[in-house]
């Protein structure tokens, strides 16, 4: 397939989150509506934050993508590897079961539980998606070995995933809220988090590109890296360190949305190749199409009912990933 | 004397000879020799029904959800509704055990040669239909009449109920949370057809289904003069985007519960007259001028 | 006054838990000209290369041109020495134009990325090395000798005045190699200094030194005429092989 410059691309991506942002204030509880009127309040205050949340959570996942794909040097890695889903996932089912157990004084509760309820569903997920990589970080023991780093961070998944199971077993009337979660929402998406997503991501994506020549070196190996002058463990640090970040505000915010941080780097593959500095900016903002369409379809296919996003992103990213698996095949078998 | 013992004999034989034949849920028909004098629920609902029955002391075990009336916090616990603990549950000795159609324990009891019966009450009409199979089994005397007699005094108590429902709150409009995560109850749930029937109009028509998950934005739009929170999680409504201008928000007419009453209202069972007891004194609370 | 030496190492080694893959090893690579390190399996050649290119924790001493290696900031020592591992691995998606300008990374500033000046140099490689009509292509695409010589165009690209190349024509058929000599050639004349690890005995040969290694240690360290080098190689070969001259040229031969 032919290759598009960058420029090119990244105007064309942009392109198409403005029309997917259009479409996303065209779209609610009464399906799709062609003109819209900027004074009602619906707009403004539901569907503009919701859209635009939306679009940088999808950036954000993307950007988190192509980042954990070039450190690990893995076409199938996602943003979730180093356990950080099952973490938030495990902050979240604490909050919601503290929010059941809590009494109704909250002077009663014990300090560690009045913190969790300040902090609230979003500020659990951040935490514990933190907490999952710190730890996946002291099981292997640093960062110098990604084989370690993978089997560490598989490790904290299950063990995190089968305490989240535990929670919701104990606290049943849990699950509904947890499946919400753990299918993504971005329905109650406010402008706080839009401001708070948007500073995450342009600081994210500064400090990758600053370092992005790292992965442009490691695509060679390990040890011609370090011989281009590349000074692999403390820049791997960083960008790992920003990779948790960045997934971490994006989990936090709509809970865990599949395969778009997967996806995206890989449609931005198919048609650039480059600089990798170029590669993760397009990556962000193809995960922003990606995410933004999806939020329109959610709600728009049956409104005034909404599908979870995730289940959107799920079908729509494997989907691509089985055609990509097929055709390559095809190609494979023809050569 | 000869025909003392005579009457006697074929008293007892008469009694013993009385078996209830009844129907569960699965449409299998359950015989009962006698009235079964141990009883395990696997379903809080169940549990409240034999005990408004007058049945409770016939309780051995129930499962860790049931939490009415007080002495059944007292009894053994099984767990939850898909983990029982089966050998806790045999030890028990239990002459029936009443569960869910949907508990996956079911094969296991019978194969151990345990009485099994399946109910699991969804709507008003299952609940007056439960406390008939269940006054049935119990064998207690004029069972139908004991069991139609609850079912009218939870009647009068939804009567009741909705004769405190002030006048500014007929037919106002309401909207009611199921779960956090946007889970709404509508008309065809059971809650709501208690609102049904206080007089109360859903937001959430029949048509969407019983629980369906809803666009916020159609909340704000359909702008409820009033908001139930069926769950205990009331998580800061007003700062949900859009959502401060809604009616019920902005005259704080938001009705939370905390957990133990919050199962009242979920909980398809006997105690539906308490539930819409629960909601018209929050309706009234948040009505009054 | 330029330096003789490009490399010199003192008492280098190099331990791997409790074992001494290099011990003690005192070397001084002559600046301008090829150096070829041989010796038998497992004798710690790559080992020697690596801890000389800087990719190693040592001890001992290490200068690159009167330098001590360790104290220099990593891009400065990039740009002073160039590395080929052995067995390099590219993703495979990468095309030969991206992989001969990866090796100007360590002359970019991260801002900016690759200028103009990064670009002549990745043609003028290309050019060298009979690169340009397969610059577009996959690094999945090229056969073997290709792969090499694009991935030595990485290296050169660096235009680092040392150049350390590991086994860098292991899977290459005859007129590869004989294109790869060639270039080591020009490279020397245009004074870089070039050390490679080579196992084929007989191209070895055709260096203007030869460091023989056994065992973790460097045995002699010689000009290819030299009859003690010719010695030592029998004993460290344990007499299986024998050296003929042939055609101006020195042929190692197994008995």
């Amino acid at each position: 397939m032919k290759k598009i410059p960058s420029v090119q691309f990244a105007a064309c991506l942009v392109a198409l989150s403005l029309i997917a942002m259009g479409l996303g204030l065209m779209t609610g509880s009464l399906g799709w509506e062609w003109g819209v009127s900027w004074s009602d309040p619906i707009v403004q205050d539901i569907r503009l934050p919701r859209t635009l949340g939306a679009w940088l959570a999808g950036a954000l996942l993307g950007l988190a993508g192509a980042l954990a794909q070039g450190l690990f040097r893995n076409p199938l890695a996602d943003p979730y590897l180093l356990g950080s889903a099952s973490g938030a996932s495990l902050g979240v089912a604490v909050a919601l079961s503290l929010g059941l157990w809590g009494s109704a004084s909250f002077a009663d509760m014990s300090e560690a539980m009045q913190w969790a309820m300040r902090l609230g569903l979003t500020g659990m997920a951040f935490v514990g998606a933190w907490a999952a990589v710190l730890l996946t970080l002291l099981l292997a023991k640093g960062v110098e070995h990604t084989l370690r780093l993978l089997l560490a961070g598989v490790v904290v998944g299950v063990v995190l995933g089968a305490l989240t199971s535990l929670l919701t077993l104990v606290f049943p009337q849990t699950l509904p809220a947890m499946q919400s979660f753990l299918l993504g929402n971005t329905s109650m998406l406010s402008g706080q988090a839009c401001v708070l997503m948007a500073i995450v991501l342009l600081s994210s994506a500064g400090l990758s590109w600053i370092f992005s020549p790292l992965l442009d070196g490691l695509r060679l190996g390990e040890s011609t890296a370090h011989s281009l002058g590349l000074r692999v463990l403390p820049l791997r640090i960083v960008l790992l360190a920003v990779m948790g970040l960045a997934t971490a505000t994006a989990v936090a915010q709509t809970g865990l949305i599949a395969f778009v941080g997967l996806v995206a780097p890989h449609l931005v593959r198919a048609r650039f190749t480059g600089r990798s500095a170029s590669l993760l900016v397009l990556s962000a903002l193809m995960g922003g199409v990606l995410l933004t369409t999806a939020d329109v379809l959610a709600r728009g296919l049956w409104a005034p009912q909404e599908l979870p996003v995730g289940v959107l992103t799920g079908i729509l990213g494997g989907g691509y990933l089985l055609w990509r698996i097929h055709s390559s095949q095809m190609a494979g078998s023809s050569a | 004397m000869a025909r003392l013992a005579l009457f006697i004999c074929m008293g007892l034989w008469f009694h013993a000879a009385v078996a209830v034949t009844v129907t569960d849920d699965r449409q299998v028909a359950v015989t009962f020799t006698q009235a079964p004098k141990r009883i395990v629920t696997l379903l809080p609902s169940l549990a409240e029904t034999v005990c408004v029955l007058g049945a409770c002391e016939r309780l051995v075990g129930t499962d860790k959800h049931a939490n009415w009336p007080a002495s059944v916090k007292a009894l053994p616990k099984l767990g939850g509704l898909d983990d029982t603990q089966l050998e806790a549950l045999v030890r028990l000795k239990p002459d029936v055990v009443l569960l869910a159609k949907s508990a996956r324990i079911i094969a296991r009891l019978e194969a151990l040669g345990i009485p099994v019966l399946a109910l699991e009450p969804q709507t008003h009409a299952d609940v007056h239909r439960v406390l008939q199979t269940v006054a049935a089994v119990l064998q207690l005397p004029n069972a139908q009449d004991q069991a139609d007699a609850v079912w009218q005094n939870i009647q009068r108590q939804v009567s009741q109920a909705k004769t405190n429902i002030p006048v500014q709150a007929f037919n106002a409009t309401v909207y009611l949370e199921a779960s956090t995560g946007g889970y709404a109850a509508g008309e065809a749930s059971f809650i709501g057809e208690i609102m049904r029937q206080l007089g109360l109009k859903n937001i959430v028509t029949s048509s969407m289904g019983a629980f369906p998950k809803l666009n916020p934005e159609f909340v704000v739009r359909a702008n409820p003069q009033l908001i139930v929170l069926a769950q205990p999680m009331v998580t800061h409504l007003s700062q949900r985007p859009g959502w401060s201008t809604i009616a019920a928000i902005k005259n704080k007419r938001v009705c939370a519960f905390p957990s133990a009453q919050a199962d009242i209202l979920v909980r398809p069972g006997p105690r539906l007259g308490e539930a819409a007891q629960l909601i018209s004194d929050c309706v009234l609370r948040s009505f009054a001028p | 006054m330029k330096p003789a030496y490009a490399l010199t190492a003192q008492k280098l080694t190099v331990q791997r838990g409790s074992l001494s893959v290099l011990c003690e090893v005192d070397l001084s690579i002559h600046a301008t000209q090829w150096t070829c390190v041989v010796g038998p399996n497992g004798a710690g050649k790559t080992t020697l290369l690596k801890a000389m290119a800087g990719l190693l924790p040592s001890t001992g001493e290490l200068h690159v041109q009167d330098q001590d290696l360790r104290m220099l900031a990593a891009k400065d020592r990039a740009k002073m020495i160039a590395w080929l591992g052995q067995q390099e691995q590219g993703s495979d998606d990468l095309s030969v134009n991206d992989v001969v300008m990866l090796g100007r990374l360590p002359h970019q500033s991260s801002w900016v990325g690759a200028d103009a000046q990064d670009v002549a140099q990745a043609q003028t490689w290309l050019a060298l090395l009979q690169l340009m009509p397969l610059k577009e292509k996959s690094l999945a695409q090229l056969s073997a000798g290709e792969r090499q010589r694009a991935l030595l165009g990485r290296a050169l690209a660096v235009q680092a005045p040392i150049l350390l190349m590991d086994e860098p024509i292991a899977n290459v058929d005859l007129p590869n190699q004989s294109d790869w000599l060639q270039t080591v050639q020009q490279l020397t004349q245009q004074n870089t200094t070039v050390v490679s690890v080579l196992h084929d005995l007989n191209l070895a040969m055709r260096a203007d030194h030869v460091v023989l290694m056994h065992q973790g240690r460097v045995v002699i360290h010689a000009k290819p005429d030299d009859p003690l080098l010719h010695k030592a190689l029998m004993e460290v070969f344990a007499h299986r092989i024998k050296i003929h001259r042939v055609a101006d040229q020195w042929v190692v031969l197994p008995i």
